[in-house]
C-alpha cells in the first residue's frame, strides 16, 4: 500500500511528538510512524509493562564483540523513551555549547544557549518541569513548577558543595505525594515522571494529526537530494510505502543513524561520535549519625561544584546529585545473613550504617569519540531488516580525570563531616544516545537540523548533539524539537 | 509461625513483617512468596549454615530479600521504621 503525507515524523518520543505538536498547532498536517502500538493510556501502567513486545518493537541493537558493550536503554512504544525515563531535566550550561571557543577542544555547537533559551522556557512549560532560578543558567527565573523542598541530605551537603541548586525535574506528581511513596500502594509508583502521552492524547484529537503505528521504517529512498519515498514494513511483515513532502527523523540516537545507514546515506559523521554519560554511585561514610531523614523526591538537589571551569580543556565536567533514598540495604542484609547475622543486632548495625552514610551519584562528561559508532550488522531481525551493532570502547581518560577530580574533591569538601568514600559502583547508563548525526559543518545536519545533503530531511533528538556536557540531555532534546517544529511551521506558513 | 520466624531473623516487629509481606505476596503470588521465604528460613538455620557453602546460601537468601526490601519505602522502613508505624523514629 502507498500513501502520501505532508510532514512525516519517524518516531513518537519526546522529539517526534514535540515537533508534531508545533506543526499541528500551526495548522499543518503531520503523520507519525511508530514501531509500537498506539496505546494512549500506557502511562497508567507500571513502567515494566509500557512497552508491548511484538515483532516491530523487538530491540535491535547488538554490542559489537570487539568494541565493548553499553546497556542501551530505549523504548519502542508510542511515547518512546518518555515512558521509561527518570524525569531529570536540567538545561545545558552556556559553556557546554562552546567547548572549542572556550576550552580549545572538540567543537562548538552552531547555536548558543541564548539561541535555545526561549525553547527551554517553552519546554519547561510543556513538560511541567520544576526548578528554581540559578545564576549558572541565565533566564532560569520562570519555571512553571516550584521545586520540591530540599531534602535533609541536600541541606546537609549544600553548604559544602556550592554552587548547589534544585535539580530540575519533570515529575509533576511529586507535589502530591510525600516521598517515599506508601509501601502498600500496590506497585512502585515512584513520582511518575512526565510522559509524552498527555500531549499525544491531545494531538490524537486534533485535525491534521495521524499515526501509522506498529510500523517500522526500513529505509528512505532519495532522488536528486530529496526523500521521495519512505519504505516501511508493518508488524505483520507487510510492505507499506509513504510519499512525504518532508521527513523528520526522531527515533533515538542509535536508530536515527541506523536508518540513515540502511538508506545508503552514510557519510564521514553518520553513526559515529556516539556518546553516553558515565554514571557512578558513591557511598560516603560520615563521622556521625544523621538522625533526620526527609525528602519529597528521589533526587531534589544538584551540586555544580565540578560542572564548569577552565580545567575543562583537560578533564571532564561532572554534576553530583544526592540520592535521597540513601544507602540501599538489601545487599548488606543478604551479606549479613550469609555471615550468620540475625535479629535486632543485624538490624541495628545496618540502621547505624544507613544513618552514617550519604549516597550521591555522579554524572560525568565524556569526550566525543569517533570510534564509538553505530554500524549495520550482518544479522537480520524478525522483519528481515539489518540489526544494528554498536562499538562503545570504555570511557576516555578525559572522563576518568573528571571523575578523579570529583572523588578527591568530595572528600576534601566534605572533610567537616568526616566523610570518606566507602563504596563506589557503576550507576545506570545507556539511556543517553548522543552525537551520531551531530549538527555543524562537519556533521550530518545544519543548525536547523536539516540534513546537509537531503533538503527535505531533518534529524531531531540527541543524535544532533555535537558535544555531550555532564548534564542530562532530555530538556535540550525537547528544546531542539520545539525549535525545529517552529522552524518548519514558519517555513510552511 | 513462619512470619514470626521471619520477624525474628530480620529484627522486625510482627506488624512490620505483616506490612511488608502483604505487599510482597501481592506482587509475587502466595506460592512464590512461600517458596522464597521457606528457602530463606531453611538456609539461615545453624545446621544448614554449617554444611552449605556461603555462595549457595546466598542464592537462596537473595530472592526473598530482594523482593522483601525492593524499594525505597521498604528500605527506609528497615533502616528507620515506617513513618506511619509506631516503631518509627521521630523525625
Amino acid at each position: 500500500m502507498t500513501e502520501t503525507a505532508d510532514t512525516l515524523i519517524i518516531g513518537s518520543g519526546i522529539s517526534g511528538l514535540l515537533v508534531a505538536n508545533e506543526l499541528v498547532a500551526a495548522g499543518q498536517e503531520v503523520m507519525v510512524v511508530e514501531r509500537g502500538p498506539m496505546r494512549l493510556d500506557a502511562d497508567r501502567l507500571p513502567p515494566s509493562k509500557r512497552e508491548l513486545r511484538i515483532a516491530s518493537t523487538a530491540h535491535n541493537v547488538d554490542p559489537y564483540p570487539r568494541g565493548g558493550g553499553n546497556p542501551w536503554q530505549y523504548g519502542y512504544a508510542f511515547g518512546g523513551s518518555s515512558l521509561l525515563w527518570n524525569g531529570v531535566a536540567p538545561r545545558l550550561l552556556p559553556a557546554d555549547f562552546e567547548m572549542q571557543s572556550r576550552f580549545g577542544i572538540w567543537r562548538d555547537w552552531p547555536i548558543s544557549y541564548d539561541d535555545l533559551l526561549p525553547f527551554y522556557r517553552r519546554v519547561e512549560q510543556l513538560l511541567q518541569i520544576s526548578g528554581g532560578e540559578h545564576e549558572l543558567f541565565p533566564g532560569s527565573d520562570a519555571y512553571p513548577v516550584s521545586p520540591p523542598r530540599p531534602s535533609s541530605t541536600d541541606e546537609l551537603l549544600r553548604p559544602l558543595l556550592e554552587p548547589f541548586g534544585p535539580l530540575p525535574l519533570a515529575r509533576p506528581g511529586i507535589q502530591l505525594v510525600d516521598y517515599p511513596p506508601p509501601i502498600d500502594s500496590g506497585w512502585d509508583s515512584l513520582e511518575p515522571p512526565f510522559t509524552m502521552l498527555g500531549i499525544a492524547r491531545a494531538l490524537s484529537a486534533s485535525r491534521g494529526f495521524s499515526v501509522r503505528d506498529r510500523t517500522v521504517v526500513s529505509r528512505l529512498r532519495t532522488e536528486a537530494g530529496r526523500v521521495v519515498e519512505v519504505e516501511c514494513v508493518t508488524d505483520e511483515g507487510d510492505p507499506h510505502r509513504i510519499r512525504p513532502n518532508r521527513v523528520v527523523l526522531a527515533t533515538h540516537g542509535i536508530e536515527n543513524a541506523a536508518l540513515l545507514l540502511r538508506s545508503g546515506m552514510s557519510g564521514p559523521a553518520v553513526g559515529k561520535w556516539l556518546g553516553d554519560h558515565p554514571h557512578v554511585v558513591l557511598d560516603l561514610e560520615l563521622d556521625r549519625e544523621v538522625d533526620e531523614w526527609r525528602a519529597d523526591s528521589r533526587d531534589s538537589g544538584v551540586s555544580y561544584a565540578w560542572a564548569d571551569g577552565p580545567w575543562r580543556s583537560e578533564r571532564g565536567a561532572a554534576v553530583v546529585i544526592p540520592f535521597n533514598p540513601g544507602l540501599q540495604l538489601r545487599d548488606r542484609i543478604v551479606d549479613g545473613l550469609v555471615g550468620g547475622g540475625r535479629g535486632p543486632e543485624l538490624r541495628r548495625g545496618l540502621s547505624e550504617q544507613f544513618r552514617r552514610t550519604v549516597v550521591v551519584y555522579v554524572s560525568v562528561e565524556d569526550a566525543p569519540r569517533e570510534d564509538r559508532m553505530v554500524e549495520l550488522s550482518s544479522k537480520r531481525d524478525t522483519l528481515g531488516l539489518p540489526r544494528t551493532r554498536v562499538s562503545y570502547p570504555p570511557d576516555s581518560d578525559y572522563a576518568m580525570r573528571g571523575l578523579q577530580a570529583v572523588l578527591e574533591g568530595l572528600e576534601e569538601r566534605l572533610r567537616p563531616l568526616g566523610a570518606r568514600i566507602v563504596g563506589r559502583r557503576l550507576g545506570g547508563r545507556g539511556g543517553h544516545m548522543l552525537g551520531t548525526c551531530f549538527m555543524g559543518p562537519e556533521g550530518v545536519v545544519d543548525e536547523n537540523l536539516r540534513h546537509h545533503k537531503v533538503e527535505n530531511l531533518h534529524v531531531a533528538g540527541g543524535s544532533a548533539f555535537p558535544t555531550h556536557s555532564a548534564l542530562h540531555p532530555t530538556a535540550t532534546i525537547a528544546a531542539l524539537a520545539v525549535r525545529l517544529g517552529r522552524h518548519l511551521a514558519a517555513a510552511l506558513a | 509461625m513462619i512470619r514470626h520466624r521471619l520477624a525474628s531473623l530480620l529484627g522486625l516487629s510482627a506488624d512490620e513483617v505483616e506490612l511488608l509481606s502483604t505487599r510482597v505476596q501481592a506482587r509475587l503470588g502466595r506460592r512464590s512468596y512461600v517458596i522464597r521465604l521457606s528457602a530463606l528460613l531453611l538456609v539461615t538455620t545453624p545446621v544448614v549454615r554449617r554444611v552449605v557453602p556461603p555462595n549457595m546460601r546466598r542464592r537462596s537468601i537473595r530472592p526473598f530479600i530482594y523482593a522483601f526490601i525492593s524499594g525505597p519505602s521498604e528500605n527506609l522502613l528497615y533502616a528507620r521504621g515506617h513513618p506511619s508505624h509506631p516503631a518509627a523514629a521521630d523525625d
